[in-house]
């Protein structure tokens, strides 16, 4: 079982779609796949709507994520989560330390204009 | 009531999974509360898989069953004692969190998800009991 990671650069934003569960089995390959991505763009878009199921795992992933950003001066803004993820993030304080906006395409357009 | 033993590796939390979703299924649990269940019981299979046994050959047992409210899985193993409710530190919230530990996150996950949780030891075997509540909806955390 793997995270599929699908990533495209659009108006200067670096957008990245996963497919599958994050958890400790699928995690390690994720983050060797999803880290070097944060930084290419000044805005990194990470779309979790295919994502049904996160654990601590995933978390943790995240917190790599948003230590990778730090460093490169970056933003990493995350979108599509399902209101279980959200229950995941929020219960472990890391909702407020992500900007999560609804989709992709809001973000894209707000950084057209 | 049905089971599962299974050896205490990575690999198997895929079927511990399959195991609380098809309880879930058969217990009817709404989307969230099946969630959860799978939640709390893949955080505290993985932390034995990872700690209890630091990495060394076990078993892992699963046991589940319901009644007329609650869905609950007994998990044990062989490890050394380990009660994951004692001494469980809540997350930093003040903390920002490039700075934060990451260890505990998932036993408090585990135990955030849970209606009810209980450990004991016996006899060389640490048994953990899981509950969710079937029908109850259960307010979010803000």
């Amino acid at each position: 079982m793997t995270v599929e990671v699908r990533s495209r650069e659009q108006d200067g934003v670096t957008v990245v779609e996963l497919d599958g569960e994050i958890t400790s089995v699928t995690s390690g390959e994720l983050q060797q796949r999803l880290l070097p991505l944060i930084g290419r763009s000044s805005t990194t878009v990470i779309d979790l709507t295919q994502v049904p199921y996160i654990s601590s795992a995933g978390l943790r992933t995240l917190l790599l994520v948003h230590r990778r950003a730090l460093r490169e001066a970056t933003s990493t803004i995350l979108v599509g989560l399902s209101e279980e993820v959200r229950f995941v993030m929020s219960s472990t304080g890391f909702l407020n330390f992500f900007d999560v906006r609804e989709s992709a395409s809001s973000v894209l357009g707000a950084v057209r204009e | 009531m049905n089971a599962l033993r299974i050896p205490a590796a990575l690999t198997s939390l895929e079927d511990v999974a399959h195991f609380c979703q098809s309880l879930a299924e058969r217990a009817g649990l709404s989307t969230d509360a099946a969630y959860r269940l799978r939640l709390a019981t893949d955080e505290l299979a993985t932390n034995v898989v990872m700690h209890g046994y630091r990495g060394g050959e076990g078993e892992l047992r699963l046991a589940g069953g319901m009644d007329e409210d609650t869905v609950w899985i007994r998990l044990e193993d062989d490890a050394p004692p380990f009660d994951p409710g004692a001494g469980c530190r809540p997350p930093q919230p003040d903390v920002p969190l490039a700075q934060r530990g990451i260890g505990g996150l998932g036993i408090h996950l585990a135990l955030t998800s849970l209606d009810d949780f209980s450990h004991r030891y016996t006899d060389g075997h640490n048994s953990c009991t899981l509950v969710i509540r079937r029908h109850r909806p259960r307010r979010r955390p803000e």
